[in-house]
């Protein structure tokens, strides 16, 4: 929906202020005026932009000539013409529109695999994302803390060798007492464990995970 | 959340559901677009050796993640769930 508080890109061609000037009379005329006093200004400002179309240069200095590749000028345009409903929806559409192109390159980095690293989007040809660094430390997070839970061994092909009733993943089988079992979920559960704890560096926080798996792997 | 029932674990590799179960009790202070990076640099771990996570698994994570969050960060992340 418009915000009417925008100006026309083509009212950048107009050279004759005197249109914008006996636009801005109308609400004072009588009545019985207004209509065609109307149709003579927009039949004068037709005219007029369509001899500025005629002129290449003087439509690039008007900034009527942008980059449909650059983000930044296409959301800039619809935020002129109050189409993006204010400056804080023009920033998250642009957060968006760089995180898809993050997704863009992770992808060209070479992930096949379905899942997290495959937005399935194409190339839109965008500049960079400006999303600042992860600034990933290692976050010196003691042990899991987990004492030798009895884990069977899992070979990486994913074959769970101690789950009853074993279907594909994409079978929901609601066997409940297969949860109540759950060693890792009756650890993290504990009431030890019931408080949620803040973390910046969500990878740091898990590290420990990966250099166990390393260590028994 | 209420990960005891929930279907996507049931036959998950236990290196993936410990670090869904670890997240799951992590409240983070990231925004989405700082949160994405670093999902990405666990999913490409979890490639290293040979595990990664399919699209609905990506979802529970972004789903545990997105608990804490407020209404519009929620929103933005849903929007990137969308594009898995």
């Amino acid at each position: 929906m418009f915000n009417g508080n925008f100006r026309h890109p083509l009212d950048n061609l107009i050279r004759d202020d005197r249109l914008f000037i006996m636009e801005a009379i109308i609400p004072f005329v009588d009545d019985s005026m207004k209509a065609p006093l109307a149709m003579y200004i927009k039949f004068m400002e037709l005219k007029a932009i369509l001899e500025a179309l005629r002129d290449p240069g003087y439509v690039n200095s008007c900034g009527l000539h942008k980059d449909i590749n650059n983000q930044d000028d296409i959301f800039s345009s619809l935020a002129n013409c109050g189409l993006m409903g204010g400056k804080e929806q023009l920033e998250n559409m642009k957060k968006a529109m760089n995180v898809m192109n993050m997704m863009n390159r992770m992808k060209q980095d070479g992930d096949t695999e379905p899942g997290m690293a495959d937005s399935g989007m194409s190339n839109s040809g965008i500049a960079g994302s400006g999303i600042a660094g992860s600034g990933m430390t290692d976050s010196g997070t003691a042990g899991s803390g987990i004492a030798d839970s009895g884990m069977p061994d899992f070979d990486t092909t994913g074959v769970h060798k101690t789950a009853p009733n074993r279907q594909s993943s994409f079978t929901p089988d609601y066997n409940y007492g297969y949860y109540d079992t759950d060693q890792l979920y009756q650890h993290y559960n504990a009431e030890s464990h019931t408080e949620k704890h803040q973390e910046k560096d969500l990878f740091g926080s898990i590290k420990d995970l990966f250099d166990e798996y390393d260590r028994n792997h | 959340m209420n990960l005891q029932n929930d279907p996507r674990l049931k036959n998950m590799h236990p290196l993936k559901k410990q670090i869904l179960y670890r997240l799951s009790h992590t409240s983070t202070t990231s925004t989405p677009e700082e949160m994405l990076p670093q999902l990405m640099q666990i999913n490409s771990e979890l490639k290293k050796r040979d595990l990664s996570f399919s699209k609905a698994e990506s979802e529970l994570v972004i789903d545990i993640l997105a608990e804490g969050m407020s209404p519009q960060d929620r929103q933005r992340i849903n929007m990137i769930k969308g594009m898995l």
